[in-house]
C-alpha cells in the first residue's frame, strides 16, 4: 500500500569514467526527467561518495521526494549504501531502486550509443518499479553469544583459542580422537625450520585447559538447524570406551594390548594398537577402542586393557551420544588430507617399499615417528640418494587440475632436512618452482646454495628397472630434463612423492547441513573471493583454514584468527537485524500442498499439520523466491519481488516511453 | 561367439601366433571371421606421417568390416589395435578429415561410418568370456610356471580404458585363469620395444628390449608373455649374441595352448629364436 503518490528522484553515476566513458550520462539523467513520476534527475562523478549519498537525502528532505533510483554499479556493491541514505533523509529503505549501468552495461557493451540506450532502458524499468515498491520493515533478533568451531586443527584451534580469550564460550568439535590435525605429524616447518610440535603441541595444551573452551573429540556434526544467531547443532560423541573422567592417561591399557594395526597417524608407516592415543602428545591423553580392531569386539574374548586399568576406566558399555548444542556462529575449520598416489602406477607407490608420500615423510622425520627422526630406508639403511617428485596428484588435468601451493615448499624443507641428517645427494623434480611467501624464495635460494640438485621436468616413471650392476637395487627416477633437454634416469635409494592436498572427506555433508556449496575441486566456496574469503553465502558460517583452499600454516592460522574475528563482531552484536525482502505464506490461501517446502534450499520453510499450511522462518528465508515461484496456489509473496513490481520493472524494460506512459499510469492510478 | 577379425601383416609369420590363435580359439568356440581383402594398417610409421593416407588405411579396413556387416573388430597385435582407434577416434572428431576419407573409399564403394567396436584378442577373452569356461580346458599343470606379462606399450595407452596404463592386469589374470603363475612385480610390463625404429635405430632399442627380458629373468621368470607379433619379435631376437641370460618369448595363445593340452608342435614353439622348454 502506498501512502501517496510517488514523487522519485533518479540519480545516475559516471563511477569515474567506468561508466560515463562510455554511457552519455547526461542524456541518461535527462531522459529519466521526462519519465513519469520523476520530480528529480540528476548525474554525479561518484554517488556512493559522502556527497553523492548527501545529494540523495537533501533531495529527499527539500523536495519530498518518496522514491529514489540510482542508476550505477550493482547492487551487490552498492544497494545498502543508499538503503541507508534513504533511511537517513526519512524515508523507509525500501523505496529505493538501483538499475545496474555498469557491470551489466558500460563494462560490457562495446558501442557507445548501444550502452546508452541500455542505461535509458534499464533507468526506465527501475523507475517504473519503484513506484510500486512498498514499506518493508526489518525484524531484530538475539544473538547466541557462543561459537563452534568445526575441526581443531592449527586453524580450527587457533579460532577457538582467539574467541576463548574474547571471553566466549566456544564448542571444537574433532572427529579424530585428539585434536592437533595435519600439523601435529610435521617435524619442521618450512621456510624457518623451526620445529612444529613446539610450536603446535602448547597450542593443544592451551585448547584442552581454556576455561571457556569446550572440546569434543572423536565426535561429529550430525546436524545444523536454525539461522544466524540461533543456530542449534546435534553432535554425535563416538563412544571412547574409556572414561575420560577416570582415565589418568597412564598408557598401560595401550601397552596390554595385544591386538596391533596399522598406525593412520604414522600413515601406515607404523603399528598401533586397537586402543590407542594417535600421538604421545595427544589432547585429550583418553585412549579410545577401536571396536573394529579390538579382540574384544570382534570375539568377545580379551578384556586386558579392562584388566590392567587401575582406575576402572575402561567401560564397554559406552554408547554413541547425540549432544544438542545452541550456537550464535559457526566456524568451519575442517581441513585437508593428502592426495593418495596408489592409481598413479608409473610412480610404483605401494610396489617400491622406497617410495614414501610427503606425509609419511613428515612422520619419518619426527622424533616421534617409525625411525625417531632418523632418515633410513625399510632395511635400516641411510640414503646415499633421495629424489623427491613434485607435484603428485597436483596441476594433472587427470587428478586435481589446481596447484597444491604448499608442496614445493615443503619438499624443499625435505630436501634441507635429508642433506642436513644424511648428507645424500638430493634431486627434486619439479615443473615450477613456487616459492610466493615471506622467506620462501629465499629458502629456494638456500636450498640450491646447499647443492641440492632441481632437475626441471615431470617423472615419466619410476622403476626398479636398472641398466647398470651399481645401480642394484636403487630405484630409477626416470624424467626429461627440460631444461638439458634430455632424458634422465637417476638412481636413488628413496622416493618421495609430493603429494598434493586435497578437502577432507566429509567435507560436503558438513557444507550442506550449513546450506553452503562446494567448488568443482570440493573446496568450500568463500562468500567473495577477494573481499569475503571467511564469509560464506550462509549468514553467520564462517571458514578457515584449508577447508577453501590450499593453505600453508602462516595462512592457516591467519584465517583462524580471521574467522575469530569475524565471529566475535558478529556475537559481540547482542542483536541482529533480518533482511526484509523474504517470503510470506497467505494462510487463506495456501493448501498445505508442501511443495515450497520441497523447492526451500535454505530450509526455512515448515509444515504446520494441526492448521494444514506452511510456514515461513523470516531470519533462514533468503529471500530467492523459489517458494513464490512454486506455489500452485499464489499463496506466496515474496516481499521487495512481488508480482506488481517484476511486472512492472518489465513493462518498464521492454516498453518504450510512449508505450510506457500509457502501461504504468494506469497501474500506478 | 562370433567376432570381426584382423590379422594385420605379422601374424601370419610370426611364431605360431596364428596356428595357437587358431587353436586356441577353436576349443573356446571363438569363431574369428576374417575381413575380406584386407590391407596393411599403417602402422606407426605410416601414422606418424599424419598425412590422408595414413587415416584411409585404417578406415578402408573398418570399411571392409562394415560391408561384411561385422560391428566389431578384433585384433591381435597392439599396434593395429591402437591405429584403428585412434583412427576411429580422430575420424569421428574430424568432419573434414571424415569427408576426405570417404572421398577416397567412394572409389571402390565404400563407405566408412566409424560405427565399430575395435578390441584386442586378449582382452575379448579375458572379459567376454566366463574364467569356468576357460579353465574347463585346461589338461597340463602349469602352477610351477612363472610367466612374466608383457603387454607393450600401445594397448592401454592413450586410452587406459581397458586397463591400467601404466601396469595392467588383464593378462595377468589371463596366465592365472589357465594355472600359471604371473610374475609379481614385473615393472617392464609396459615399456616400450622400439617397434620399428629397431631396423633404423638398433642401438638405442637394444637397451630397451634389454631392460624388458632383465628385469624378467632377474626376477626369476621362465618365459616373457606377449599380445603383439612386433613385440615378440623384438624381445625374442634382441636376446641373439646380448650376453645376457635368455628367456623365451610367447604368445598368449600359445600359453594357454599349453595348458590346454596342445603340442609345442602344434603351438609352433620351435619357431621361436630364444627355445623354448617347458620346465615344470
Amino acid at each position: 500500500m502506498r501512502e501517496s503518490k510517488p514523487k522519485i528522484g533518479v540519480y545516475v553515476c559516471h563511477c569515474g569514467t567506468n561508466i560515463s566513458g562510455k554511457v552519455d550520462v547526461e542524456a541518461v539523467s535527462e531522459y529519466a526527467s521526462a519519465l513519469p513520476h520523476v520530480a528529480i534527475a540528476k548525474n554525479f562523478k561518484f554517488m556512493c561518495s559522502s556527497p553523492g549519498q548527501q545529494l540523495v537525502i537533501d533531495d529527499i528532505r527539500k523536495n519530498d521526494l518518496n522514491r529514489v533510483v540510482v542508476a550505477s554499479c550493482s547492487p551487490r556493491m552498492h544497494e545498502k549504501t543508499f538503503r541507508t541514505a534513504c533511511q537517513a533523509a526519512g524515508i523507509n529503505p525500501y523505496y529505493f531502486q538501483m538499475a545496474c549501468i555498469r557491470e551489466h552495461d558500460s563494462w560490457v557493451t562495446e558501442d557507445p550509443e548501444a550502452a546508452t540506450q541500455k542505461a535509458k532502458d534499464l533507468v526506465r524499468g527501475s523507475v517504473a518499479r519503484v513506484a510500486h515498491h512498498q514499506q518493508l520493515t526489518s525484524r531484530v533478533v538475539d544473538i547466541n553469544p557462543n561459537v563452534l568451531v568445526i575441526g581443531g586443527g592449527i586453524s580450527g584451534m587457533q579460532a577457538a583459542l582467539d574467541i576463548a580469550d574474547g571471553g566466549k564460550k566456544v564448542y571444537l568439535v574433532e572427529r579424530d580422537p585428539s585434536i592437533g590435525g595435519n600439523m601435529s605429524k610435521f617435524d619442521k616447518t618450512f621456510p624457518t625450520l623451526d620445529c612444529a610440535a613446539c610450536i603446535s603441541t602448547p597450542k593443544l595444551v592451551a585448547v584442552g585447559q581454556h576455561e571457556n573452551i569446550e572440546m569434543m573429540t572423536y565426535s561429529e556434526v550430525a546436524d545444523v538447524s536454525g539461522f544466524v544467531g540461533n543456530f542449534t547443532v546435534k553432535i554425535r560423541k563416538k563412544p571412547r570406551y574409556v572414561d575420560a573422567d577416570k582415565c589418568t592417561g597412564c598408557g598401560v591399557c595401550t601397552e596390554k594390548c595385544p591386538s596391533k594395526v596399522l598406525s593412520e597417524f604414522d600413515h601406515d608407516l607404523t603399528k598401533r594398537k586397537a586402543i590407542f592415543t594417535p600421538f604421545p602428545q595427544s589432547v585429550p591423553n583418553t585412549p579410545v577402542i577401536d571396536t573394529e580392531n579390538c579382540l574384544f569386539f570382534k570375539k568377545g574374548k580379551c578384556r586386558a586393557c579392562e584388566k590392567f586399568c587401575e582406575a576402572g576406566a575402561i567401560d564397554f558399555e559406552q554408547k554413541e551420544e547425540i549432544v544438542e548444542i545452541n550456537v550464535g556462529s559457526i566456524i568451519i575449520a575442517t581441513g585437508f588430507e593428502t592426495f593418495d598416489p596408489t592409481p598413479l602406477t608409473q610412480y610404483g607407490f605401494g610396489r617400491y617399499p622406497e617410495v614414501y608420500t610427503s606425509i609419511q615423510f613428515e612422520r619419518i622425520n619426527n622424533a616421534t615417528g617409525p625411525t625417531s627422526g632418523k632418515i633410513v630406508t625399510k632395511d635400516g639403511k641411510k640414503p646415499e640418494s633421495v629424489a623427491i617428485i613434485h607435484c603428485v596428484g597436483s596441476r594433472d588435468q587427470n587428478y586435481m587440475k589446481y596447484c597444491s601451493r604448499v608442496c614445493c615448499m615443503y619438499s624443499m624443507k625435505f630436501a634441507h632436512l635429508v642433506r642436513e641428517k644424511t648428507g645424500a645427494e638430493v634431486y627434486e623434480f619439479y615443473i615450477d618452482i613456487r616459492s610466493p611467501g615471506k622467506g620462501y624464495e629465499e629458502f629456494y635460494n638456500r636450498l640450491q646454495e646447499e647443492g641440492t640438485h632441481f632437475i626441471r621436468g615431470k617423472v615419466s616413471q619410476i622403476t626398479d628397472m636398472v641398466d647398470s650392476p651399481e645401480d642394484e637395487g636403487k630405484l630409477m627416477v626416470v624424467a626429461e630434463d627440460t631444461l638439458a633437454r634430455k632424458v634422465r634416469r637417476i638412481p636413488v635409494d628413496m622416493v618421495v612423492l609430493s603429494v598434493g592436498l586435497k578437502p577432507a572427506a566429509g567435507i560436503e555433508d558438513i557444507a550442506r547441513m550449513v546450506g553452503i556449496s562446494v567448488d568443482s575441486d570440493g573446496w568450500i566456496n568463500e562468500l567473495h573471493p577477494k573481499l569475503g574469503p571467511l564469509a560464506t553465502p550462509s549468514d553467520g558460517i564462517f571458514i578457515a583454514g584449508c577447508c577453501q583452499g590450499p593453505k600453508d600454516i602462516p595462512d592457516s592460522v591467519a584465517q583462524g584468527q580471521g574467522a575469530a574475528g569475524a565471529a566475535l563482531s558478529l556475537i559481540s552484536r547482542g542483536k541482529l537485524e533480518i533482511e526484509a525482502a523474504v517470503s510470506a505464506i497467505d494462510p487463506e490461501r495456501c493448501m498445505g500442498c508442501r511443495q515450497c517446502e520441497e523447492v526451500c534450499v535454505y530450509g526455512a520453510i515448515s509444515y504446520h499439520p494441526a492448521l494444514n499450511i506452511c510456514e515461513v522462518n523470516e531470519a533462514i528465508c533468503k529471500g530467492c523466491g523459489n517458494c513464490a515461484a512454486t506455489c500452485p496456489n499464489k499463496a506466496i509473496d515474496l516481499k521487495h519481488f512481488n508480482n506488481d513490481e517484476l511486472l512492472a520493472e518489465m513493462e518498464g524494460l521492454m516498453f518504450g516511453p510512449a508505450d510506457f506512459h500509457h502501461g504504468t499510469d494506469e497501474q500506478a492510478a | 561367439m562370433k567376432y570381426g577379425f584382423f590379422p594385420g601383416c605379422s601374424y601370419k609369420g610370426a611364431a605360431g601366433y596364428k596356428e595357437s590363435t587358431e587353436a586356441v580359439s577353436r576349443l573356446l568356440g571363438i569363431e574369428l571371421v576374417e575381413i575380406q581383402d584386407w590391407n596393411c594398417c599403417g602402422a606407426t610409421s605410416y601414422w606418424s606421417t599424419q598425412s590422408i593416407e595414413a587415416y584411409v588405411l585404417p578406415a578402408r579396413i573398418m570399411a571392409l568390416a562394415e560391408k561384411q556387416g561385422l560391428s566389431e573388430i578384433v585384433n591381435v597385435c597392439n599396434a593395429c589395435y591402437s591405429t584403428l582407434r585412434k583412427a576411429q577416434e580422430k575420424l569421428a572428431q574430424d568432419n573434414d578429415l571424415n569427408e576426405k576419407v570417404n572421398l577416397a573409399l567412394a572409389e571402390e564403394g565404400l563407405k566408412y561410418t566409424g560405427n565399430l567396436n575395435i578390441r584386442h584378442l586378449m582382452e575379448v577373452i579375458v572379459n567376454d568370456l566366463n574364467a569356468d569356461d576357460i579353465k574347463k580346458h585346461i589338461k597340463k599343470d602349469l602352477s610351477g610356471f612363472v610367466v612374466a606379462p608383457y603387454y607393450g606399450c600401445q594397448l592401454n595407452r592413450p586410452w587406459a580404458d581397458i586397463d591400467d596404463a601404466h601396469y595392467p592386469v588383464l593378462m595377468d589374470r589371463l596366465i592365472e585363469m589357465v594355472g600359471a603363475k604371473p610374475l609379481k612385480n614385473y615393472s617392464a610390463k609396459t615399456e616400450c620395444c622400439g617397434a620399428a625404429h629397431m631396423v633404423a635405430h638398433k642401438d638405442l632399442c637394444m637397451p630397451l628390449n634389454n631392460r624388458i627380458v632383465k628385469d624378467a629373468v632377474s626376477k626369476s621368470a621362465q618365459t616373457i608373455c606377449t599380445l603383439c607379433p612386433l613385440c615378440q619379435f623384438n624381445v625374442d631376437a634382441s636376446q641373439y649374441k646380448s650376453g645376457l641370460p635368455m628367456v623365451p618369448v610367447i604368445f598368449f595363445t600359445q600359453m594357454m595352448g599349453l595348458a590346454f593340452g596342445l603340442s609345442e608342435k602344434d603351438l609352433k614353439l620351435q619357431k621361436l629364436l630364444t627355445p623354448f622348454k617347458l620346465a615344470v
